[in-house]
Formats: structure tokens, C-alpha cells, sequence
């Protein structure tokens, strides 16, 4: 089975502020994968290429189902807020944001992600799980927001606050997950030593730590049902990757929601 | 004109003797693998590593037990007592910490403080929160300013043993008084932040600057001398005017690091 990735990525906004390092952050992420671990390079969109539609349910006139839901691991980088999982360039097909639940309407949001493929989904930009978040004075949480984009999804790792925009994010996360990190950050020559991958929601609490200020938070938000532990995954090929959480497939269904200050 | 100290911070070589003893209190009973960079040990489960004077990460020690992952739920999670105490007996036990700087421009605290994190989980109906974490975290000051980046912290996890499942210790061995310089008031760093965005936002005011940090930040080492010097952490947010149609007054944020002297 081939492990798939696909990254997106945007540093010339045309209609938010622009940023400056996400190429590399973005392509760290995809290259480490690609290059040093066996997976497929399924796509690496930036800036006009990489389009809003791409993470975008069908019913909606998305298309995830060509895109992001078939790879296993996507990694979006650029801006996000609380009910904007990812802002693109204002010029692309459709519009400029993927849209959480409640943004538009209850049930409106953009993503319903892992009916195909999708199973770990990073989002490297700001605030999107952030916990409580207001609209007119009512408060939707992160579980309003984007619990029914877990469609098979296991897990979304983001920020709950603002971040820096840094070049390493990417390769560093990817390193830590596939256990080459000891050679990325550490600079011991691969082969001197085994590789030790961490989780995913491990790798992405260090990475944070080693990218971000102390004043940033990042988190973690996962799905589980009966007969899943998405919490415990790894990336494929590193140990063990649970089930899908499939809503309606067990007699409960639940997502938990941690955070972790950088 | 206020001034301020920039520091060169000096790390020390560790020997494969200490790393050795640190290894087998953390229940590592293995060989380590030594390059110029970094020294490393891992067992089946467990990882430790140490990146030697010169490195990108230099005096970086990380330790990851993957036997227990940081979102997995335990029964009894370690008190925060238990946790702090057996971190502030693990730094001092190995010397980790800074020496005693009898230098007096040098004003040097370090304490470190525990506290437990809260996943919250929704199963469809209720939110409810438990405990899934203790950590300890540090705060340093240089001549009150605080000092932080990836390699100047604490961050230390805790799960249901007396020994943490990560550490993350970036910290020197030394620091010395490397230059005296001036440092930029708040006042102007802001307004150089609001002339950079008028030019940006063609004149428009679409941001807003909603908090300013002065911290002095280790991040990596990138040659010549490792020096700490102070920084301004900007977070800007930006209006989002199709979100605030809708009531949604959170736009996309970033945190800028500006340098805080000349």
C-alpha cells in the first residue's frame, strides 16, 4: 500500500498578508516523506496553484475526493483563525477559505475529510483550534467548528493561538514522525543510528517546542469510536496506525480536544 | 536611552560518562553513539539526545518515551508535586542547569513550575474534561527580561510514572556579557510595525496589533558567535471583513520577531 502525502502552501496573498516562509515549510514536510521515507508525493501546490477547493467537500463543489482525501497525510500552511481552517489567494476557483461549521450555517463547513483516505491532517497556521471562539456573541467551541470534518479523519494538529511564520516546521514535524530526526535536528549521520519515530500527536507538541515562542499554544484534536486509538498513531511504516473513526460505526463516537504551550 | 546586554551563551560538551548516568536513571541501559555534533542513546522504546557545543541545537537534551503516548489516557496521572520535584532533583542531580555567575551585570533566575493539562471531549452530546497530562515548564529571566526559544526552556511530560515521557531541556552551561547595546523602545518598534503596514495594506488600516513581548529568544544556532539577544514578539491580527460580516471578529493572526536593539 503506498503511503500518500500532499502538501498546500501560500506566501503571496493577494488579499490577506502576505508570508515568506512557507515554501519551505511546506516542502520540508512533503520532501522529508518523499525523499528519505518511501511515500508518494501525491501534490505540493503553492501560492495560485493551491486552491481552496482542493480540501473542499464535493456537495459543496469541492474537490477533496481528487485531492487532499487521497492522500494519508495532508499539511496545509499559510493563514488560519478560528472558523477558517486555511485562507488561499482570493483569485483561485471557488473562494479564499475553507470554512468551519457555523461559519456560514450549522452545517455549512467546507471540510468532511477521510471518507477516502485522509487519516492525519496538519494545518500549520493560526488560532483554527483554538477552543472557544465567538460569533455575535455566542460561542462555538472547536467541536462545533470542526467536529464533522472527521469523516474518517483520525486526527487535525494546529495552533490555538498566533504563530510565527518559520522555514522548519514541516521538515522537523516529518523527521520527528518518520525518525529520522536524530539526523535532521540533531545532525547524526543517518546510519550511524536507528530511526525513532514518535507519534503523531508527539511529534507535533515537539515540533512546536522547538519552532514557536513560549507564548504560543498548539494542539491537537482527534476522533475515536469503539475499536480505535487514533491518539496513538503513527505515521504508516513506523507503528501502529488505528482504524478510521467512521461516524455511525460503533455505538458511541467521540473527539477529544488537547492542548500544549510551546 | 535604556540599555541592554546582549549574552554569549556557551554550552557544555557533554561527556559520554554523564550522558551515560543520565541515560540509566531514565532506565536506559544501552551504549551511546557519539558524533561531533551529538551524542544519542535509544532502546526499544525510548530515546535520548544531546546536541554538542557547535550544533544547530546546541545544549538541546531530548528524551521521548514511546511507550506511553502524550494523549493516551491513564488511570492516575503524576501530581504536579511529584512531577516538580523529581524534575528539580533530575536538573540539579546532573548539573543542567546554569553555573552560578559571579559577573554581577548578570542577573540570572531560573525556576521551573508544574501543572496539568486538561483534554475535553465531546461525545456527541456533552463536553467533559479530564486530566491527560502533567508538565513542567520554566521561566528564566536575564536581569529580569524573560529568555526563551527552543534552546532556552524546560518542557517536561508526565504521564503515570514517577519518570516523564519527554523532556525537552534547552538550556547553557554559561552565559557572559558579549556587548552592551541600546535597546528600542516599544514605541518605535510600533511605529516602524504601522509604517511597514501602511506600505503593505496600501494605507489601509486592516490589522491590528493586539500584543508586543520583549523576551531575549535562544533559537538556533546559525554560526559565528551563539549570542542571545533580545526581541520584540509582535502578533498582529488582521480584519477579516467578509468573517466580521458575519459577526466573526477573529481574523487570521502572526507573531513577529523584530530585533529590540541596536
Amino acid at each position: 500500500m503506498a503511503k500518500e502525502v500532499g502538501v498546500e502552501w501560500i506566501n503571496n496573498y493577494d488579499c490577506h498578508n502576505p508570508l515568506t516562509h512557507e515554501h519551505e515549510d511546506a516542502e520540508g514536510f512533503y520532501y522529508e516523506l518523499v525523499d528519505h521515507d518511501g511515500w508518494v508525493g501525491n501534490f505540493n501546490w503553492g501560492d495560485s496553484n493551491a486552491w481552496e477547493e482542493d480540501f473542499k467537500r464535493i456537495d459543496k463543489g469541492g474537490t477533496a475526493n481528487h485531492w487532499a482525501d487521497t492522500v494519508d497525510f495532508a499539511y496545509f500552511t499559510g493563514h488560519g483563525s478560528p472558523f477558517v481552517a486555511a485562507y488561499f489567494r482570493c483569485d483561485v476557483p471557488d473562494d479564499d477559505r475553507l470554512e468551519a461549521d457555523h461559519y456560514s450555517g450549522p452545517d455549512n463547513g467546507d471540510l468532511r475529510l477521510g471518507k477516502q483516505d485522509l487519516e492525519w491532517l496538519a494545518l500549520e497556521v493560526c488560532s483554527t483550534l483554538k477552543l472557544d471562539a465567538d460569533k455575535g456573541g455566542t460561542n462555538y467551541d472547536v467541536f462545533d467548528r470542526w467536529a464533522k470534518a472527521f469523516q474518517g479523519l483520525h486526527i487535525i494538529c494546529s495552533f490555538t493561538t498566533g504563530s510565527s511564520d518559520k522555514a522548519e516546521p514541516g521538515r522537523y514535524f516529518a523527521s520527528l514522525c518518520d525518525g529520522r530526526w536524530l539526523t535532521v535536528i540533531y545532525g547524526i549521520p543517518e546510519g550511524m543510528f536507528g530511526r525513532i519515530p514518535l507519534k503523531v500527536i508527539d511529534a507535533w507538541f515537539e515540533m512546536t517546542t522547538l519552532t514557536q515562542s513560549s507564548s504560543v499554544q498548539s494542539a491537537v484534536m482527534f476522533a475515536n469510536t469503539e475499536g480505535t486509538d487514533t491518539h496513538n498513531d503513527y505515521i504508516w511504516g513506523h507503528g501502529h496506525v488505528s482504524k478510521d473513526p467512521v461516524p455511525g460505526a460503533g455505538s458511541w463516537f467521540s473527539w477529544t480536544w488537547i492542548a500544549h504551550w510551546c | 536611552m535604556k540599555k541592554t546586554f546582549l549574552y554569549r551563551l556557551k554550552h557544555e560538551k557533554m561527556k559520554r560518562e554523564k550522558f551515560t548516568k543520565i541515560a540509566q536513571d531514565l532506565g536506559m541501559e544501552i551504549k551511546p553513539v557519539e558524533t561531533d555534533e551529538a551524542i544519542a542513546a535509544h532502546d526499544s522504546s525510548r530515546a535520548l539526545a544531546y546536541a554538542q557545543p557547535g550544533a544547530k541545537f546546541a545544549g538541546l537534551l531530548f528524551y521521548t518515551d514511546q511507550s506511553k503516548g502524550v494523549a493516551e489516557d491513564v488511570a492516575k496521572l503524576t501530581d504536579e508535586k511529584s512531577a516538580k520535584r523529581w524534575a528539580d532533583n533530575f536538573l540539579e542531580r546532573f548539573d543542567l542547569l546554569p553555573r552560578k555567575i559571579k559577573d554581577e551585570r548578570i542577573n540570572l533566575h531560573f525556576e521551573t513550575s508544574g501543572y496539568q493539562t486538561e483534554a475535553v471531549t465531546f461525545d456527541g452530546k456533552e463536553r467533559s474534561k479530564k486530566k491527560i497530562k502533567t508538565e513542567i515548564s520554566s521561566k528564566i529571566t536575564l536581569n529580569d527580561m524573560l529568555v526563551e526559544g527552543p534552546r532556552s526552556k524546560v518542557r517536561m511530560i508526565f504521564k503515570d510514572q514517577e519518570k516523564p515521557v519527554m523532556i525537552h531541556l534547552g538550556m547553557w552551561e554559561n552565559v557572559e556579557v558579549f556587548e552592551e547595546r541600546e535597546i528600542i523602545r516599544k514605541h518605535d518598534v510600533l511605529t516602524v510595525v504601522k509604517e511597514k503596514f501602511a506600505q503593505r495594506q496600501k494605507g489601509g488600516k486592516s490589522y491590528n496589533i493586539v500584543d508586543i513581548r520583549l523576551a531575549y529568544y535562544a533559537d538556533e544556532f546559525r554560526g559565528g558567535p551563539d549570542i542571545l539577544v533580545p526581541y520584540y514578539f509582535v502578533e498582529v491580527e488582521y480584519e477579516d471583513k467578509k468573517a466580521r460580516e458575519l459577526g466573526i471578529t477573529e481574523g487570521a493572526r502572526q507573531i513577529f520577531p523584530l530585533p529590540a536593539y541596536r
